[in-house]
């Protein structure tokens, strides 16, 4: 049997090259979601991995390493070479300015050294270079060639070492390890610290050698002090901790994987259905000749297998080079290599699925396939017509499903809300709630999308006339084809949208969240001892018409002792502002509410020093006192806020001058630095600090992970066009004989082909809304139940992208009728006629 | 020569019919009559009828080499109008072929197809199709009512194709003459054969066309409603002006047309003034036995 029914989708190729695309497309889809952990991975670990890329075992310990520990490490069997990573912190000078720089070793192994990612120029080779990293770079005026002189913390010397930038490099976020914003030569390094820290041991191995062999092996000489971990253990763990636990990340990739192979599945049984509609006649004249009813069937199966398999393989081919060039294209760009790992489960697992589906998909149509009569060989196909007792059985089942998915998904917002302290719960009911009322919206498309087509429709006639009034009454002719179709997209759509707004949701309360902790841009000290006397207002003044900058605000820090109510007393370093300036200066909510009658500390500073939000205090200082009352707030680090006029009453006019810069949104943090540098004469001198380098570099990371998972909308775009152009296809093909009439009566082939581009578009908006509608929905509970209890979670709509949803889910209708259009019209009136006697 | 030279004088003559085997006979036919005088005598009459279509030498071959078909063979034949012509001939003799080459369903491969004096040969099918939607009207015989439209819906289509107004009076005379007023807003499924072909018939006569063409209008009906749809069509062509072009196989529904032309192998067989069932059946009769 499988002899000929390979004979016969030879013959009939065409046909099953629909199916072969769907196929191919659903299973590329789930191969990518497999490899999207990967990408997503990368994404962070490339930023991660960067302070220890090239070692091939990390070696860390909570209770901290001494250099020593490398030369336990470098006796073991395997290892070619170990090395501390040590580091020490300390401040550079440029010019007249000084800012914070953490000074780290330079590697000796050239697997190390080749695993730091360079963005400019070279790492250092002789004595007296630094390579810099970007953050230093964009948040200063430092250039390759510029000479600085940095000194470490608790250095009594009043100079400090130079050393001549020659390159830049891509530092880390500092997550799992403490970082550097340079590197020198480890005999320079040497010279230039005493008091350095060792974060880690980095161990690279002989070649051929098993990482996680040598790894066990070092575990166990070490003992439980240390914490030994491959590469990739090492930045999985950074990730992990980054993104808030492994269960986030599998719970997104596992959704990927259902979500695709869900919407494959719809459009594949009903490519099958459209290819058995197709050959009902020779079906027949097969029951005709003698064949069972089984035997059909078994062709039919055989074919999906045939196919199925095929298409899977071809399908998983794709879906690593989709992942490949995604991840050259938009996160590698360098030589880290390729994030796309050859993983077992990811060639296996698409092909068995994705056959599987392709067999499952195909059941139906073949027990439809059974039902052809033999007497069809002689007459025309029926409309089907819907059953009563199914239409109701499925309108309650799906008001059900939506009722219990709905309490859940709302069960699980509560729980997370209510703080508590593991999120695994309220995750798996909320995932579980979002899986059962998605399946009770996919069984009730045929109630919603209908109603969501006559709606739409109504633009459609208003706009197109007689071509759009056809496609909208024939769209609701069959209803269960209809939704069927639009499920697909429904499903792409509610997906995508779900994303996005559970992104921007995420995005928007990070922000905020972000900025109630870092809530000053840019913040410039003048150092008036080594400067020329420039105030603050006349800095403030030279910054104000610099590009990028919003706006300014000069300020006043200085130290000031207060007394708290028990009567102990305690240093703070504060920082004066005028409270109206504050309100336009800072992205924080709570620094605009400063008066001269409040205190802001931090709440770090507050634990410290044991004073209580809501405390009385007095402020001493030369000039006089005050009495304030204390807000708990971290605005500003370990520095406490209060009012100018507050200040200068305790402190006089004793006091460091300096600016606030707030940035305007999306101005690069680097080119508006550079500027500032260039307005400001070099011998004025100031240290700069803000927070804006870390600010622009969280939101970069959630916009990448937010263009995965757009990427992802190509795929799933992809498989409703095949979607609505097979069912099209199979309209155009049932309705011949109508079109002949129309084409008879006059219907120009421009009007033909518009009614079907509207039918076409018509099905793609009504699943498109339908399924925006259930994405914004299921976007703010995902991103409640994931953050509920640590942020307190905004909803957020981002209008902008979902109109692109919008716009692509037309696009996606028009193009899905256009091979349907050219059907069509290739059959002459004549022909479509003559086919009904 | 000077006494061979000829004379050709062109009269148009109006003159009125009296058919006496039908009702609702009198009419007013015009003509054009080209006399030649040669000499002083008159030496040749010639009648011009105006025709709506005329079909110019049409061939139609359908396929290549050797398995080619010849449908029609230098088919000339023109359809009056304000008449009712039927084609009738035996399956495979190119009546259809004929009615879809007149109506610019099909291209000829030879000859031409003139409408309304032009021709349509050599315009592009958007050009046919509009003159098609403006000046043509279609009856076939299963009906091609559109399933999920009602019967209002289906007659107002063709204006609606067009983006014309609906001339309320004109549809409401046709939909009272045939009887269809109460089936309004029903859909095709709900309605007979023959109500659904009465309202195909107001379909095709909504934007007053130059003519109609009806394949088989009668072939899918019982026999009173196929009387009631052929007395319509006859009612149309005398009350409302109308040209109908019927291609059947019924002698009986030949029996009501003006003029039947006989077709056989693609080529006209011969051609009947008011004929009757009778006649008819002799005449086919006699094209078989050939």
């Amino acid at each position: 049997m499988v002899g000929s029914v390979l004979t016969q989708m030879r013959a009939t190729w065409k046909r099953t090259l629909a199916i072969l695309i769907a196929v191919v497309i659903g299973v590329a889809f789930v191969t990518l979601s497999f490899l999207a952990g990967h990408l997503l991975n990368a994404q962070l670990a490339g930023e991660v991995g960067n302070q220890v890329r090239g070692a091939d075992i990390i070696v860390t310990s909570d209770d901290g390493l001494t250099p020593d520990d490398a030369d336990l490490v470098r006796s073991m069997p395997s290892v070619a070479g170990a090395e501390p990573m040590i580091v020490s912190g300390g401040e550079f000078q440029h010019g007249a300015r000084r800012s914070y720089l953490s000074l780290g070793r330079m590697p000796e192994q050239q697997a190390l050294r080749d695993g730091m990612q360079l963005r400019e120029g070279r790492l250092p080779e002789a004595t007296g270079e630094i390579a810099i990293s970007d953050s230093v770079r964009d948040m200063s005026a430092v250039r390759v060639g510029d000479v600085i002189s940095w000194k470490e913390y608790g250095q009594e010397s009043e100079d400090g070492f130079e050393f001549t930038v020659v390159g830049v490099f891509e530092g880390g976020p500092g997550i799992a390890l403490n970082t550097y914003d340079g590197v020198v030569l480890p005999q320079d390094f040497e010279v230039a610290t005493n008091g350095s820290i060792t974060p880690a041991v980095l161990v690279t191995l002989d070649s051929g050698s098993d990482a996680r062999e040598v790894r066990a092996n070092l575990a166990d000489a070490l003992g439980d002090t240390y914490v030994v971990e491959t590469f990739h253990e090492f930045v999985d763990r950074a990730v992990e901790y980054y993104t808030g636990g492994a269960l986030t990340v599998q719970v997104v990739i596992g959704m990927f994987a259902l979500i695709a192979m869900f919407a494959a599945g719809i459009v594949i049984s009903n490519t099958f259905q459209i290819t058995i509609a197709q050959r009902i006649r020779e079906l027949a004249i097969m029951r005709c000749i003698g064949a069972t009813g089984p035997h059909v069937r078994r062709m039919v199966l055989v074919e999906a297998g045939i196919l199925g398999v095929l298409a899977s393989v071809i399908g998983t081919v794709a879906g690593f080079a989709l992942a490949i060039l995604v991840d050259s294209v938009f996160i590698g760009g360098d030589d880290r290599g390729s994030a796309v790992r050859v993983d077992v489960a990811a060639i296996i697992l698409p092909i068995i699925v994705g056959s599987l589906v392709t067999i499952g998909a195909a059941l139906k149509p073949a027990t439809m396939a059974t039902r052809v009569h033999p007497l069809q060989a002689i007459r025309t196909l029926d409309a089907p017509v819907e059953d009563e007792r199914a239409s109701r059985l499925r309108k309650f089942g799906s008001i059900g499903l939506l009722l219990l998915g709905g309490g859940l998904l709302a069960a699980g917002v509560v729980i997370a809300r209510g703080a508590s302290p593991d999120l695994s719960l309220p995750l798996l009911i909320g995932v579980l709630g979002g899986i059962i009322s998605f399946l009770g919206l996919l069984i009730g498309a045929r109630l919603v999308v209908p109603a969501a087509i006559s709606l739409v429709g109504r633009v459609a006639r208003a706009v197109s006339g007689i071509p759009g009034e056809i496609a909208t009454v024939n769209l609701q002719r069959n209803p269960g084809r209809t939704s069927s179709t639009s499920a697909a997209l429904l499903m792409g759509v509610t997906f995508v949208t779900m994303c996005l707004v559970g992104v921007a949701t995420v995005k928007s309360t990070f922000v905020e969240y972000f900025d109630e902790r870092s809530a000053i841009d840019l913040d410039l000290r003048l150092r008036p001892e080594e400067g020329d006397g420039e105030s603050a207002a006349s800095l403030g003044d030279r910054v104000a018409d610099v590009g990028g900058v919003d706006s300014v605000a000069p300020i006043t820090a200085a130290s000031v002792t207060a007394v708290s109510p028990d009567g102990s007393l305690l240093d703070i370093p504060v920082v004066g502002v005028d409270p109206s300036d504050a309100r336009s200066v800072s992205r924080a909510e709570r620094l605009t509410r400063l008066s001269d009658d409040v205190l802001i500390i931090g709440e770090f500073e507050s634990m410290v020093h044991g004073v209580e939000d809501g405390w009385r205090i007095t402020l001493q200082g030369d000039a006089g006192e005050r009495e304030v009352t204390v807000m708990v707030a971290n605005v500003l680090g370990d520095q406490g806020v209060v009012s100018e006029s507050t200040l200068r009453q305790v402190i006089g006019d004793d006091a460091q001058g300096g600016i606030w810069i707030r940035l305007e949104d999306g101005a690069a943090v680097g080119d508006v630095t550079e500027r500032i540098e260039a307005a400001v004469p070099a011998d004025v001198a100031f240290d700069i600090g803000g927070s804006a380098h870390d600010r622009e570099q969280s939101l970069r990371t959630m916009d990448q992970i937010l263009l995965v998972a757009v990427g992802l909308l190509g795929a799933a775009v992809l498989i409703a066009v095949v979607g609505v152009g097979n069912t099209l296809t199979l309209s155009v093909l049932e309705r011949s004989r109508e079109s002949g009439m129309l084409r008879a009566m006059g219907m120009t082939a421009r009007q033909m082909r518009t009614s079907l581009a509207v039918e076409g578009v018509l099905l793609a908006v009504a699943g498109a809304l339908v399924g925006a509608v259930a994405g914004i929905i299921y976007g703010w509970a995902g991103a409640i139940t994931l953050f509920g209890n640590t942020f307190p979670v905004e909803p957020a709509l981002p209008i902008g992208q979902l109109m692109m949803v919008g716009v692509t889910a037309l696009a996606a209708g028009l193009l899905a009728s256009v091979v349907p259009a050219r059907n069509a019209l290739r059959v002459s009136p004549i022909e479509a006629l003559a086919s009904a006697e | 020569m000077p006494q061979n030279r000829n004379i050709l004088t062109t009269f148009r003559i109006r003159f009125r019919t009296d058919r006496e085997n039908l009702p609702c006979r009198i009419r007013t036919t015009e003509i054009l009559v080209d006399v030649i005088h040669s000499g002083g005598e008159m030496v040749a009459v010639a009648t011009k009828t105006d025709y709506a279509i005329e079909a110019r030498g049409v061939s139609k071959r359908f396929g290549e080499g050797e398995s080619a078909v010849n449908a029609l063979r230098g088919v000339t034949v023109g359809f009056e109008r304000g008449a009712f012509t039927a084609i009738m001939g035996a399956s495979g003799s190119g009546k259809s072929t004929l009615m879809q080459c007149a109506a610019g369903l099909d291209a000829v491969t030879d000859g031409d197809v003139v409408f309304d004096g032009m021709s349509l040969t050599g315009l592009s099918d958007t050009d046919v199709t509009k003159l098609r939607r403006d000046h043509m009207g279609f009856v076939f015989q299963s009906f091609n009512l559109l399933p999920a439209f009602t019967a209002r819906q289906n007659i107002e289509l063709p204006l609606r194709i067009a983006g014309k107004r609906l001339d309320k009076e004109w549809f409401g005379l046709l939909v009272r003459t045939l009887g269809i007023e109460d089936r309004l807003d029903h859909r095709p499924s709900e309605m007979s054969g023959g109500q659904q072909q009465r309202v195909a018939i107001a379909r095709a006569l909504i934007n007053r066309p130059s003519v109609v063409f009806c394949d088989e209008p009668t072939g899918a009906l019982d026999t009173r409603s196929g009387h009631q749809v052929l007395e319509f069509l006859r009612y149309s062509v005398d009350e409302l002006d109308s040209t109908i072009v019927m291609v059947t196989h019924d002698p009986v529904a030949a029996s009501y047309a003006d003029r039947v032309i006989y077709l056989a192998d693609g080529r006209i067989a011969g051609e009947d003034e008011s004929p009757t069932t009778d006649s008819v059946l002799a005449r086919i009769r006699t094209l078989g036995g050939q």
